[in-house]
């Protein structure tokens, strides 16, 4: 445990060593936008990660989440000038409440069931904000306001770059601290044996809606600046493909890992990117990329490659051992 | 033998126990029969039965209350009352009309052959379903009804036939899970101190961490202190439950099939935890197979045969009931066991 929990360091040090360094790479606005979607998305993917991979229960509308919270802030801003920050509060409250109430039923479901109704309520909030158009613009979207904290607006790509890297590192403390706490406990319990947890006094019903309404309230949070950031939204990011995304991305980078969510995101994030210059075979390889991982590396790259370490940590010098570990934060068992 | 105790013990249910209610309530718990008038003619053919008396003694404790097991101020002695629970599942009536009850600090065992109800049985007492018909009491609350996790915060730990181990844990988290309802504080403060990791959290972890640490030597399982929990042997997991279930600091424990699929060895040492458990006061109600551990654990053995009650006892007088022997072994090997026991 105490190694764990001294990796635990590790791996955010690692990580704010790279926001840090990132910079230096950077070199057009274009890097810098590309980074700041990555971190976006990571910081849904560690909140979905903690509710598909943690937890055990799969959501595929939370692109629903994310866009609600977009929609928030851009009508709470743009129609009734709300300050930003108090606009994104509020939309995160909004869509914590929502996910409040449609969990308590949905949640009572379990596997294929459960990843059918959460895609249904995802598709019923798209259908929403695409049909309510004199609120939402519809289909064509809406233009959303710069972000200000506190007086001091976000105007550049820098500024921006900071403060998601800022933004996603106190994500992941946050998460791992919840998941090493009696509550993550419970919920890695309600995982591995409902039975066992319910035995041990664990409401299991209680803490699956718990963690569905943070891991919603994640998403919405991200989406209220994503809007700020993009400055315009549209309903595509509260759709359907969306969220399969995410969850690909949470699939990809490693369930139950909190950097697994993160390289994730990352990965999925630059390699359409990457794979631009292919034109037409884009998707084509992105998908052959995409199999070869989940066949050959089925818990995902971190689970994966962090086991793959433990197996050949004999034939590496300690030190470099030790290192690599702490790159990873040793993602835990799926 | 047992046969003709049986009625007068049904009689005594409905027995007018209000008619003499100073009687009533007081010396159920204490021994039984002293000075209570309805139950004495039940008493002597049972305790003349079993021949050792130190067996005879608990069975006078527990016997008694299994007969009213108490609505109301009854089961203040008893901490587990079961009453005249049935559960069927459609056209099978997997328990039928049992009756059970616990008294501090006794294991109360479960038998019966195969498909005679015991895990259903222990499922109905732990909440996992919900009794067609009957009650079930645990100290003073009743239960009927009440959803599995609520059973465990009123102090009723258990563990199962298949171990239900966190395998997404160490060994050491699977025991602090069973500290969870200690923990716990509340929706919004307990999340708070989870996400921000405040100082008193970390205090309250750094004592869950010794405390399941302490529980985990106390069965035995020192040696897994850092272990993964998909790393333990399956011996190993079945204590780990054990101690799970201790983290609960249960009034009572139930455990299902404790020593299954463990080799000799490692059931005389179940038995001894068993035991050790027993001696510092805990209450255990065991289903088991494995006779030689009941028979020498057990205070008072309660015998189900498709679904209904067949006997209940001291482990002496159930080994000779002629009735459970051919519940077990035919009729057949009963009579050539009469005959036996005649000779």
């Amino acid at each position: 445990m105490s190694h764990y929990r001294s990796s635990r360091h590790h791996g955010l040090i690692a990580l704010a060593a790279i926001i840090a360094l990132l910079p230096l790479v950077l070199s057009n606005k274009y890097f810098y936008d590309v980074a700041i979607l990555i971190g976006f998305n990571a910081i849904v993917c560690i909140g979905l990660n903690l509710l598909i991979g943690y937890a055990g229960q799969i959501s595929l509308g939370h692109a629903g989440f994310f866009g609600l919270g977009a929609y928030a802030s851009a009508i709470l801003t743009g129609n009734y000038g709300w300050p930003p920050v108090i606009a994104a509060l509020a939309g995160m409250a909004g869509v914590g409440s929502l996910a409040f109430l449609a969990g308590r039923p949905i949640l009572k479901l379990k596997g294929h069931y459960l990843a059918m109704a959460t895609l249904g309520l995802g598709i019923i909030i798209s259908l929403v904000i695409v049909n309510q158009d004199r609120l939402t613009g519809g289909p064509d979207g809406i233009t959303v306001g710069p972000f200000s904290v506190l007086g001091f607006a976000l105007e550049n790509e820098r500024a921006w770059y900071w403060f998601i890297g800022g933004l996603l590192l106190l994500t992941v403390w946050l998460s791992q601290n919840l998941i090493d706490s009696p509550m993550g406990r419970a919920l890695r319990a309600l995982h591995s044996s409902e039975v066992g947890a319910q035995a041990a006094g664990i409401n299991a019903a209680a803490h699956k809606l718990q963690i569905f309404v943070l891991s919603a309230t994640f998403a919405a949070g991200a989406g209220s600046l994503a809007a700020h950031y993009s400055g315009f939204i549209t309903p595509a990011k509260a759709g359907f493909i969306h969220s399969v995304e995410l969850v690909t991305m949470v699939v990809l980078g490693g369930m139950a890992s909190i950097y697994g969510a993160v390289v994730g995101a990352a990965v999925l994030t630059l390699l359409p990117q990457i794979l631009t210059v292919l034109k037409d075979y884009e998707m084509v390889v992105l998908g052959a990329v995409m199999m070869a991982t989940m066949i050959f590396l089925p818990r995902g790259l971190v689970p994966s490659l962090a086991a793959l370490c433990e197996r050949w940590r004999d034939l590496l010098p300690p030190s470099l051992v030790l290192r690599l570990e702490a790159l990873i934060g040793r993602g835990r068992k799926p | 033998m047992s046969a003709p105790a049986r009625p007068p013990e049904g009689g005594a249910s409905q027995s007018p126990e209000r008619a003499q209610p100073a009687n009533r309530t007081h010396p159920l718990p204490q021994e039984g029969g002293r000075g209570d008038g309805s139950s004495t003619p039940a008493r002597p053919p049972e305790g003349g039965a079993s021949q050792s008396p130190e067996r005879a003694q608990p069975a006078n404790r527990t016997h008694p209350l299994s007969q009213e097991g108490g609505r109301g101020e009854g089961p203040r002695m008893t901490i587990l009352s079961v009453q005249n629970l049935s559960r069927r599942f459609g056209g099978l009536t997997a328990v039928d009309d049992v009756s059970l009850a616990v008294s501090p600090g006794t294991v109360h065992a479960v038998i019966g052959p195969n498909g005679a109800g015991k895990t259903t049985l222990l499922n109905l007492m732990c909440g996992i379903y919900t009794p067609s018909s009957g009650s079930i009491w645990l100290d003073d609350h009743d239960l009927s009804g009440a959803p599995h996790y609520a059973f465990a915060r009123l102090g009723l730990g258990r563990t199962f036939q298949t171990p239900q181990i966190f395998n997404n844990m160490s060994a050491l988290e699977n025991v602090m899970v069973g500290r969870y309802m200690h923990e716990q504080r509340g929706l919004f403060l307990g999340l708070a101190e989870a996400l921000l990791r405040l100082p008193t959290l970390r205090a309250a972890e750094r004592r869950s961490r010794e405390e399941a640490a302490e529980l985990m030597r106390v069965v035995g399982l020192e040696r897994y202190l850092d272990a993964e929990a998909d790393a333990l042997p399956y011996g190993a997991l079945k204590r780990l439950e054990i101690a799970r279930a201790l983290a609960l600091k249960p009034k009572l424990l139930l455990l299902d099939e404790p020593a299954a699929g463990l080799n000799h060895s490692e059931a005389v040492e179940i038995e001894q935890l068993i035991g050790q458990l027993v001696e510092r006061g805990m209450t255990v109600v065991l289903v088991e197979h494995n006779m030689r551990l009941v028979m020498e654990v057990s205070d008072a053995i309660l015998v189900l045969d498709h679904g209904r009650r067949l006997a209940e006892g001291p482990p002496q007088m159930v080994r000779e009931d002629p009735r459970v022997i051919e519940a077990y072994l035919g009729k057949e090997a009963a009579e050539d066991a009469r005959s036996a026991v005649a000779v």
